[in-house]
């Protein structure tokens, strides 16, 4: 029993330092290798967004419109026994901005990006491909893992607003028609709840999501080890701890904007 | 042949290099040097520790004790990544399946290492990228993406890639394993013919005998990480030892056995598993 904790802590250790090991590398070409003249290959960035972000936008304005109107069916009831309606722009739009449309749009995200990446990587690192780089001198976090992790963390926020837009539509038109709140008042009444202190605190969140997602699909991707069995079952571990990691860094940032933020 | 290995100069010079996977012994006590200009043959059965010599020779693994030495610089130990990449930039490695970059054309494959090295421009680019997929034998194949052509060809692709900085010291990891006998023969031809027009050092690792043959100036045998025989091909088809024998003539029956123990086949797995470790 206390020879299998021992090893299950080790193992733990271990997958933390390795994970520590690779951020560094990650921060290290990101940050500081761009003014040792390695610039960061923007064209690859470019090309990851079109892949894992502009690709995704469908998906995600379907979820967030449905949720928009599921938030408004069921807060609906609840605004007309008290008499006020029209407060279900104001409830869509902070919950929305706020929390649920970073964390829901990260949550599709890490299925949509983060296994497509982990997969990638994966069946590259079975295949030698990351070898055939590393051997080339060519640094295969500079090369493939730094343009994947800046363009999921670019893509998210700007996924995030497009995301904010479709759920406050879903909330919109839902009460429209269940409380026949006028479009006009409900976009009024969204403009003046949204404050710019939650939209930062959004877009920074939504990037720090971004990171989570690329750098453990990555990390999970090189990790990969035999065939086709490994690139599932660390594909399937890179979304289960996107999703686990997404919420607890959710967690902590709802407990900073209520501490520092909410005062304000 | 003694003498003129001394007049020539050793490229790497390998000597008492060890490597242990989980307390098992890979490679034991490995001396061996590579001449400039030489096309040397590593030959041995599966799980012998070819591969895994192969990967201390890149150094994709570190030796754990003894020294490996390329073109003068010590390779165990070396944390200098700078140093490590400039190293890199003298050899070219052929992996066993290619390894093509499957996102990329072939041209892309091939003027990748170009591009990203030196500050060559586009223009001679594409004629470099021309004359080294001429010299492979694949003529306006550079906008075919890698999963469009047979494994022969792939194979070709990634020697053309390979070769793209024109390296002093090429790799190849089993070139003709998977290839029928005329892609084999190809293939063969292909590491002759780039060893003598670019005089370029071959480390060939494999076990097929009639491909070692035809491109050896010398042969190595490796049997449980040991280095058994070596010599020029004759010397190693007239070799007494029985290991030499049985290996070369391809006999089911001798000293190597059939069968192994499951604690030997359970380690040998591993060894494989261990290859994609993160270091």
């Amino acid at each position: 029993m206390i020879g299998k904790l021992g090893r299950a802590a080790i193992g733990f250790l271990k997958e933390v330092s390795n994970f520590y090991f690779l951020m560094s590398d990650i921060l290290y070409w990101t940050i500081v290798a761009p003014f040792r003249g390695k610039k960061i290959r923007m064209k690859s960035a470019a090309y990851q967004i079109i892949r894992v972000g502009i690709r995704a936008i469908p998906i995600i304005c379907l979820v967030l419109f449905l949720v928009g109107m599921i938030l408004a069916v069921a807060m609906s009831p609840l605004l007309v026994r008290f008499g006020v309606p029209s407060l279900i722009a104001n409830i869509i739009a902070v919950s929305i901005t706020r929390e649920i449309g970073a964390l829901l749009t990260a949550l599709v995200m890490s299925g949509f990006a983060g296994a497509s990446i982990a997969a990638e990587i994966g069946t590259m690192n079975v295949s030698e491909e990351l070898m055939a780089l590393e051997t080339s001198a060519l640094n295969p976090v500079y090369f493939l893992i730094v343009p994947r992790v800046l363009a999921t963390a670019i893509a998210l926020p700007c996924l995030v607003i497009i995301a904010d837009i479709a759920g406050i539509t879903g909330g919109l038109l839902t009460s429209k028609l269940l409380l026949n709140v006028s479009p006009a008042l409900y976009l009024q009444l969204t403009f003046e709840a949204i404050e710019i202190r939650i939209l930062v605190y959004s877009i920074i969140k939504s990037f720090t999501f971004g990171v989570i997602i690329a750098s453990l699909a990555c990390y999970y991707g090189i990790k990969v080890r035999g065939g086709a069995e490994g690139v599932g079952k660390e594909t399937t571990n890179s979304v289960v701890f996107s999703m686990i990691f997404i919420i607890l860094a959710n967690l902590v940032f709802s407990m900073f904007y209520n501490i520092y933020l909410e005062a304000f | 042949m003694p003498e003129e290995k001394k007049k020539r100069e050793a490229v790497i010079s390998v000597r008492n290099l060890s490597k242990i996977f989980n307390g098992r012994t890979v490679l034991k006590d490995i001396n061996l040097d590579v001449y400039k200009g030489e096309r040397l043959i590593i030959i041995g059965g599966s799980g012998c520790g070819k591969s895994t010599l192969l990967r201390c020779l890149i150094n994709v693994h570190q030796a754990d004790s003894g020294s490996l030495k390329f073109f003068g610089t010590e390779l165990v130990g070396l944390k200098d990544e700078k140093k490590m990449d400039e190293i890199r930039k003298r050899f070219g490695i052929l992996f066993q399946n290619g390894a093509l970059y499957n996102s990329l054309t072939v041209g892309e494959n091939v003027a990748l290492l170009i591009r990203e090295h030196t500050n060559i421009a586009e223009s001679v680019i594409d004629i470099m990228v021309k004359v080294k997929l001429e010299l492979v034998g694949l003529r306006d194949f550079h906008n075919l993406m890698p999963s469009q052509l047979s494994g022969g060809m792939q194979k070709r692709v990634a020697l053309a890639r390979a070769i793209a900085l024109d390296p002093e010291v090429l790799f190849y990891d089993e070139p003709t394993s998977g290839l029928d006998p005329i892609m084999t023969a190809v293939i063969d031809k292909l590491i002759v013919e780039l060893n003598e027009k670019m005089n370029m050092t071959s480390v060939v690792i494999t076990h097929d005998m009639n491909s070692a043959y035809r491109t050896a100036h010398r042969i190595i045998m490796l049997y449980k990480g040991e280095v058994i025989a070596a010599g020029t091909p004759d010397e190693i088809k007239n070799s007494k030892d029985k290991f030499v024998q049985q290996f070369i003539q391809g006999l089911a029956d001798g000293p190597i056995p059939l069968r192994v123990s499951s604690k030997d086949f359970y380690e040998d797995l591993l060894e494989g598993v261990r290859k994609n470790e993160i270091r």
